[in-house]
């Protein structure tokens, strides 16, 4: 979004196309890519690898911030919808992390500029992820201090799943056609 | 600046693991000989207490510091260099005498429910 020359309708329309026919895409592809993860096999079940929120990540690399968002939002509205989590707390605390990770990111590439890579951006996103939902869990539902006592190594396990997710981030945008990750 | 933030992230993770893991002080003193419950010493008064075990008497102190083994007729003496012992969930065990000591709280240790 770029240009809104209103001037050419024509040009303008065929943008707003492209744009929406490449951010459904896009969703769909983390939505796929949720449910891929829904039943990988990890070690323990309180881990979550995150494939879905490295699509976010290469969408607010590529483009901007509204349009991470509005990826990550559909993306944890439609796999809410798929696997049945619609009137659970779990989609109101993935719907708020979802918007705090992206936020935390979109602040992280502004903020670093030119010395930031996607590692770095995945980590932080990655770990306020997490921390959010921690923190939304403590205030709303259970205040129970064992609860607090899984935080620390979850947010271990974040850094760790956020380096891998940056890094293969990485490695599809040098593979992917840019046009393809370019919102006009 | 992106190792910089995996180190500080890491960090910050790994301290409040260590925080949290230490578990909270617990409320009171727990004695078990030969498999039974004995007796309860709540840990804010400071007591001394004799049990008989299998070998002899262990004798057993509660202070400002928590509770800890002071005397033992095991040849180890391992129950008493264990020390002190305040946190919930901690124990000191004098296996040869049959002694067991475990501070409990009311708070439970046990996770209420896990979210995705």
């Amino acid at each position: 979004m770029s240009m809104r020359s209103l001037d050419d309708p024509f040009l303008y329309s065929f943008r707003q196309a492209s744009r929406i026919s490449r951010l459904s895409l896009w969703t769909a592809c983390a939505v796929v890519l949720a449910g891929i993860e829904h039943f990988l096999p990890l070690p323990l079940p309180w881990i979550r690898l995150g494939l879905a929120n490295g699509v976010a990540l290469l969408i607010l690399w590529e483009n901007d911030f509204p349009s991470a968002l509005l990826v990550n939002l559909l993306r944890v509205i439609i796999v809410a919808a798929l696997f049945g989590t619609w009137s659970s707390p779990a989609l109101l605390l993935s719907l708020t992390s979802g918007v705090v990770a992206v936020a935390v990111m979109a602040a992280a590439r502004r903020l670093g500029g030119e010395k930031i890579g996607l590692i770095g951006v995945s980590v932080c996103g990655a770990w306020f992820h997490i921390a959010t939902q921690f923190l939304l869990v403590d205030w709303l539902f259970v205040h129970e201090k064992a609860v607090m006592t899984l935080a620390g190594p979850s947010l271990i396990a974040a850094v760790i799943s956020g380096v891998m997710i940056g890094w293969l981030a990485a490695k599809l945008r040098q593979r992917l056609p840019r046009a393809l990750l370019l919102t006009p | 600046m992106d190792f910089f933030l995996i180190l500080l992230f890491l960090l910050l993770s790994l301290g409040l693991t260590f925080l949290t893991a230490r578990g909270a002080p617990g409320k009171r003193a727990v004695i078990w000989v030969e498999g039974k419950r004995v007796a309860v010493l709540p840990l804010d008064q400071p007591t001394r207490l004799s049990v008989t075990g299998n070998r002899g008497t262990t004798i057993i102190e509660v202070d400002h510091k928590g509770v800890h083994i002071i005397d033992s007729p095991c040849p180890n003496k391992t129950c008493i260099r264990m020390g002190y012992a305040r946190r919930n969930g901690q124990m000191l065990i004098c296996a040869p005498n049959h002694v067991a000591v475990r501070i409990e709280s009311d708070e439970s240790d046990d996770v209420d429910a896990v979210t995705g």
